[in-house]
């Protein structure tokens, strides 16, 4: 048999719309199609709503995904990827169900939450920016617009330098406004006003920085490309503000049964399309761009590129990061008057990070989320210096940074709750993680906890600090021209936590720079 | 133009009864060897039943639930079926005149002999008696009739005798006797010389038919045949297993309600009221004939051993020269598509191409459509052994063929057992494409073969019907047919095709879309054609949609074998559309679509036909061809299939055929030419093969003589 590695990649992902299969191969630098499928499911709704999945559909799962088990193996596949998709993991119940589809069918489904989901399309869709010249070096306002919430973000040069998440979808808005369907005037008035408002609250929140394209991806703009007439460019639509203002002007006078007798091919999506609609005309007065690319990016294709170019994905994923880095500096500055104790707790704890990596055995992603929680860590002082670790907790999870997992925010904002307690009790508490997660928090926390030490005094007293493992201790030499008693009280303080973690002693040594 | 008026269509039925009617004047022309025109009249036979049996049941059906309603010709059913019973009261005229007359009297001169058992020698009686006594008798069973003794079910198409008894206290008693069925219904007796001799087994039963009644004397003695509803409907949505309910159902096809009543003509008063009364049939489902009656029956005669003087020459289909040669099936096709013009290239290059599949270690899967199967398919069996050689062995068997399916299950159960995933069909769909698709993993990644066919994966009628196979290697086409294989089995929604048309979703638009952009052409004062081969045309639209371009000017070549629904040459209306029909010695099977486009021909096969139920009730695929090389064969069939002067009739706009007014042309048999081309096709290959072999004998002789001048050379240098 020929066999060459990666060359044929399968995807797999439940959505609460439907289950849907791809086999694709490498050709050249290109994927091509071998198979597409796709079963409707029609659990959007319920989820969305209900906020539970009805299982009368697990059945039916099975028997697809069995199906799909079938067609896989037809290709002689033997390792492909599944992935339950935000829709999916919004659902309380979702983990029941992925747990009942794998006991059925010997099928272990990854969830994705709405952020690594983002993390993904934002992803694949920076990688086709970069490889098109007419946009590469712009700036860029990019939307994806998902079933729950609409992903912001403004890049430039290839690198995101914003990113925000409005919680409006389609279902959402379909819920709220579903009862005013008869009544297209206020149907229209409450839609607007209810955009404007997001449209508001983006506008202060976003960079001032003219704006060269609007680039939007999203599973119906296509449909709305075709209402508009959009003509086709290098794989995607163009569509121009004026056709799409008018186009919309069109369709408010329109019922849903004349919508959908006059666009045919919506086939019982008219319904969605006034508030998408609502939507993009929301976010190109925003962008004041001339028209919106459409350029139909999927969590398939970049689960796909994943398989098929691991090692173009890896560098994808390492630039990402440093995306992720940017943000979080950018939050960092909205609540921080000074910047400097983070940069050096920041500094001080990914000096001993590196220093200990036969000891910690992190990884580099989590030596990433141990910098976000060295920049993030105090921002909770904006709200209080009082119980500020508290509030800090609350600020990271609520700041939705672009790239990181709900899962890995929920351990930043860890690390960031726990950086200043005397004993920070991180295995005992009702803590939404799983035992894993919490060690590795543990030993972040354990880090992070030294670092902070040793700028007790938020006065930068050390320009560097070297670190040195032996079996049973690990020695800081800091290197600074002050004294430095509370920072030497604070580190033996910080140090029992460290021993209790690590089972080794911290030492602190001083190395005077009289003579520098 | 407002096409919808009853006047500008034909109505199906009769169209269909005047495409058997070309049937028989195939059996009538004296340019047909005997037995071959025995064939012809045996297939009017069980077209006929075919006929009565769905579509005349159907329109029974219809009167019976009181529909009133008209068929687009303006007929309602009642008045259908009058005219129906008419044509086929003159039909069975000629077909026995045929019969009785000319091919029965001619068969003498090849020493086939129907005698009369009055006439035989006294050695043959004591042999039917015999035979009677040991065969016969024992596998019949006299049934009276009586006030305690119901009718009984007699089964469809079977043959009967009624016979009239009296007691010896003179009551009248009804009897009825089955022709046994499991016999042959023509007896070969010995004879003297080298004569062939026939008995029919209802003479053989009446001579001896006082041994079932002793005690009784017999009146009157008459056979009779039953036709019944058979239409084989089945409850999809309630059905839990489809093959159960099929099997089920095709128990019930033997006791359908009875459409037709065929008697030989003397048969008494009594006997056929009796009959009427007891099937509850009218007059006019009443068909009298001199007899013998089932005339399919004839067809085991014609196709009986030997005689070959009085068949036609045997034709042995040629082998493909593109598919020759030492390369593998998947090597040729990489570098171009091939087509297959069966019967005239041998069907053997389809049953090779999956032999390769399934033991091509290179091969993952394999999947296909199997529609109607030959007993015994080399087909099957290489499924079979691909799922024994690990291959993913993926089938569409349709059950609802209709009249094969217990055939079909036979197959699906064997197919099953051997881990070949077997896949009934979509409910309310009947699959009618014809579709293998072979998945091969090779260096450059996976590669798709994919193979489509206007005809059945049936080996037995590629011998006999006119159909195209082509095989391609097009992605495209790989990606559509995996696509398409994913929607017949339930797997995933349709996606959007690449290439591909397909039924019951868009194939009509799609045709009436390609109708329209020649009409447009037309319009515009530019050149238009359209040709079209198919089986039948019956679908309102695409004929309204035709008449629409031949007022535009469009000029329309039609080759539809059977129904034809659309007039041609009415005056202002399809004036531009000619209508032919090819009968001959092979089915016309081949679906061929083409249209001008503009001086950039697109052309086109299918497998369907532009009828109802293709469009809208079937899984139904329409294929671009793509290959500049196939599109020219394909335009020479078209071509070849116009300049017919032999097999061809022209439509008139009652509907009516004439063959083609051959002043000015030279005979010509567009059947037989393409028998031709596919030898001379063949032989040229062969000539060039012996040319290559020969300079390859040459070089090598050489080669020889260089080797010897080398050696001499190093025995100098020594």
């Amino acid at each position: 048999m020929v066999e060459k590695k990666n060359k044929i990649a399968a995807v797999v992902i439940l959505a609460s719309e439907g289950l849907y299969l791809r086999i694709s191969q490498k050709t050249g630098d290109n994927a091509e199609i071998l198979e597409y499928l796709e079963q409707p499911l029609d659990m959007g709704f319920d989820t969305y709503v209900k906020k539970k999945i009805s299982f009368s559909k697990i059945e039916k799962i099975c028997e697809i995904l069995n199906n799909y088990k079938k067609i896989i193996h037809g290709y002689g596949i033997r390792k492909f990827r599944a992935v339950a998709s935000a829709t999916i993991a919004e659902a309380q119940n979702s983990q029941y169900l992925i747990e009942q589809i794998q006991v059925r069918t010997k099928l272990k489904f990854e969830m994705f939450d709405d952020s690594e989901e983002k993390t993904y399309i934002y992803m694949e869709l920076l990688r086709r920016i970069e490889s098109n010249s007419l946009y590469s070096s712009d700036t860029v306002f990019m939307a994806y617009i998902g079933t729950s919430s609409i992903g912001i973000a403004l890049s430039a040069s290839g690198s995101i330098i914003f990113s925000q998440n409005l919680r409006i979808g389609t279902y959402k808005l379909i819920e709220l406004l579903g009862k005013l369907r008869d009544n297209p005037d206020t149907f229209y008035l409450v839609l607007n006003e209810y955009l404007v408002s997001f449209s508001y609250s983006l506008r202060s929140l976003m960079p001032k920085k003219k704006i060269d394209h609007f680039i939007a991806c999203g599973k119906e703009l296509g449909l709305i490309a075709k209402i508009c007439d959009a003509p086709i460019r290098d794989n995607s639509y163009v569509i121009s503000t004026n056709d799409m203002k008018n186009t919309f002007e069109k369709i408010k006078g329109l019922n849903l049964d004349s919508l959908s007798k006059n666009f045919t091919f919506l086939e019982g999506k008219a319904k969605i399309i006034p508030p998408f609609m609502g939507i993009y005309n929301m976010l190109v007065d925003i962008s004041k761009t001339s028209n919106i690319i459409f350029i139909p990016v999927t969590l398939m294709d970049a689960l796909e590129y994943e398989i098929l170019n691991p090692l173009q994905m890896k560098k994808i994923i390492r630039n990402f990061e440093k995306d992720i880095i940017y943000s979080a500096r950018n939050i960092a500055q909205r609540y921080l008057d000074d910047e400097n104790h983070a940069h050096a707790v920041e500094k001080f704890s990914l000096k001993i990070f590196d220093s200990m990596r036969n000891l910690h055995m992190l990884t580099d992603r989590d030596r990433m989320l141990l910098q976000v929680a060295a920049i993030l860590h105090d921002i909770g002082k904006f709200v209080n210096i009082k119980k500020h670790a508290r509030h800090s907790y609350n600020l990271i999870k609520g700041s939705e940074i672009l790239g990181l997992s709900d899962r890995e925010i929920e351990m930043v904002a860890l690390i960031g709750r726990f950086h200043s307690d005397s004993k920070p009790d991180i295995l005992k508490d009702r803590l939404p993680l799983d035992s894993e997660d919490r060690v590795k928090v543990a030993k972040m926390l354990a880090i992070l906890r030294l670092g902070d030490a040793l700028d007790r005094a938020h006065n930068h007293k050390f320009d560097d600090i070297k670190v040195q493992l032996k079996r049973e201790t690990i020695t800081i030499t800091v290197i600074g021209k002050k004294e430095f008693p509370l920072e030497e009280w604070a580190f033996s303080q910080k140090a029992i936590f460290f021993e209790e973690v690590y089972g080794i002693v911290p030492e602190l040594k001083k190395e005077l720079a009289y003579g520098l | 133009m407002d096409f919808n008026d009853a006047k500008y269509f034909l109505n199906r039925e009769l169209s269909w009864l005047q495409f058997n009617n070309r049937v028989l004047d195939e059996a009538m022309d004296r340019c047909n060897p005997l037995l071959e025109r025995l064939k012809f009249l045996a297939i009017t036979g069980s077209n006929l039943d075919e006929f009565f049996m769905i579509r005349v049941a159907g329109l029974k059906e219809q009167q019976i639930a009181g529909y009133s309603g008209k068929d687009p010709s303006g007929l309602t059913a009642k008045e259908q079926i009058k005219k129906i019973s008419d044509e086929v009261h003159e039909m069975g005229k000629q077909q026995y005149n045929t019969l009785n007359r000319s091919i029965i009297p001619g068969l003498r001169k090849y020493g086939i002999f129907f005698p009369e058992i009055d006439d035989l020698e006294d050695f043959q009686v004591e042999y039917l008696s015999d035979y009677f006594n040991s065969t016969v008798f024992p596998v019949i069973t006299p049934m009276a009739i009586d006030q305690s003794r119901p009718f009984p079910q007699l089964p469809n198409k079977g043959l009967n005798q009624a016979v009239l008894l009296e007691s010896e206290d003179e009551q009248e008693l009804f009897a009825m006797v089955q022709v046994p069925p499991v016999l042959p219904r023509f007896v070969k007796i010995p004879s003297n010389n080298d004569e062939t001799v026939f008995i029919p087994m209802e003479k053989i039963i009446r001579k001896y038919m006082q041994t079932l009644f002793s005690g009784y004397r017999i009146n009157a003695i008459h056979p009779f045949r039953i036709t019944r509803n058979a239409d084989l409907s089945i409850d999809e949505e309630e059905a839990q297993d489809l093959l159960e309910e099929i099997q089920k159902s095709l128990r019930q096809r033997l006791i359908g309600f009875p459409v037709r009543l065929e008697i030989e003509k003397d048969t008494s008063e009594r006997v056929r009221e009796l009959l009427i009364n007891m099937l509850s049939l009218k007059e006019d489902d009443v068909y009298e004939f001199p007899g013998p009656l089932d005339i399919s029956a004839f067809m085991k005669i014609a196709t009986m051993e030997g005689f070959e003087s009085a068949k036609f020459k045997k034709f042995t289909p040629y082998p493909q020269p593109e598919l020759m040669g030492s390369e593998s099936v998947f090597g040729i096709i990489s570098k171009k598509d091939v087509l297959l013009h069966h019967p005239f290239n041998s069907f053997d290059h389809v049953v090779e191409f999956l032999k390769e599949a399934a033991e091509d270690e290179n091969v993952l899967a394999i999947k296909q459509t199997l529609y109607r199967v030959s007993g015994n398919s080399p087909i099957v069996k290489y499924l079979i052994k691909a799922a024994e050689n690990g291959k993913q062995v993926t089938v569409l068997v349709e059950l609802k063929a209709r009249f094969d399916e217990e055939n079909n299950i036979q197959w699906a159960k064997k197919l099953e057992k051997a881990g070949c995933y077997v896949v009934y069909g979509l409910v309310g769909l009947k699959t009618h494409c014809k579709v293998l698709l072979v998945v091969r993993k090779e260096e450059t990644g996976i590669k798709r073969y994919v193979h489509f066919s206007t005809g059945n994966y049936n080996d037995s009628t590629a011998k006999l019907y006119t159909d195209i196979g082509i095989i391609t290697a097009n992605e495209n086409f790989g990606y559509d047919a995996s696509a398409l294989f994913n929607v017949l089995t339930g797997y995933s929604l349709p996606p959007e095709w690449r290439k591909l048309s397909v039924a019951p979703k868009g194939l009509r638009d799609k045709f009436l879309e390609l109708i329209e952009d020649e009409k447009k052409n037309a319009d515009n004062g530019k050149e238009a054609r359209i040709i079209v081969k198919c089986n039948s045309l019956l679908d309102k639209q695409i004929i309204q949609k035709l008449y629409e371009a031949s007022v535009s000017g469009v000029k329309i070549d039609l080759i539809i074998r059977g129904i034809c629904a659309l007039k041609p040459g009415m005056e202002g209306v399809s004036e531009n559309i000619r209508v032919i029909s090819i009968v001959g010695r092979y089915l016309e099977h081949s679906r061929i679509f083409y249209f001008y486009n503009n001086a950039d021909p697109k052309i086109f096969l299918s497998s369907a036909d532009w009828m109802p139920r293709n469009l809208d009730r079937r899984i139904e695929i329409l294929i671009p061809v793509e290959s500049p090389q196939v599109k020219e064969e394909i335009m020479d069939i078209l071509e070849n299939n116009l300049k017919d002067t032999v097999k061809a009739r022209t439509e008139d706009d009652s509907g009516n055929y004439s063959k083609v007014d051959k002043r000015g042309k030279r005979t010509y048999n567009s059947q037989e030419e393409f028998e031709k081309t596919a030898s001379d096709n063949y032989h040229e290959y062969q000539r060039e093969g012996r040319l290559d072999l020969m300079k390859e004998v040459i070089s090598s002789i050489n080669q020889e003589d260089y080797d010897d001048d080398e050696g001499y050379e190093d025995f100098d240098a020594n």
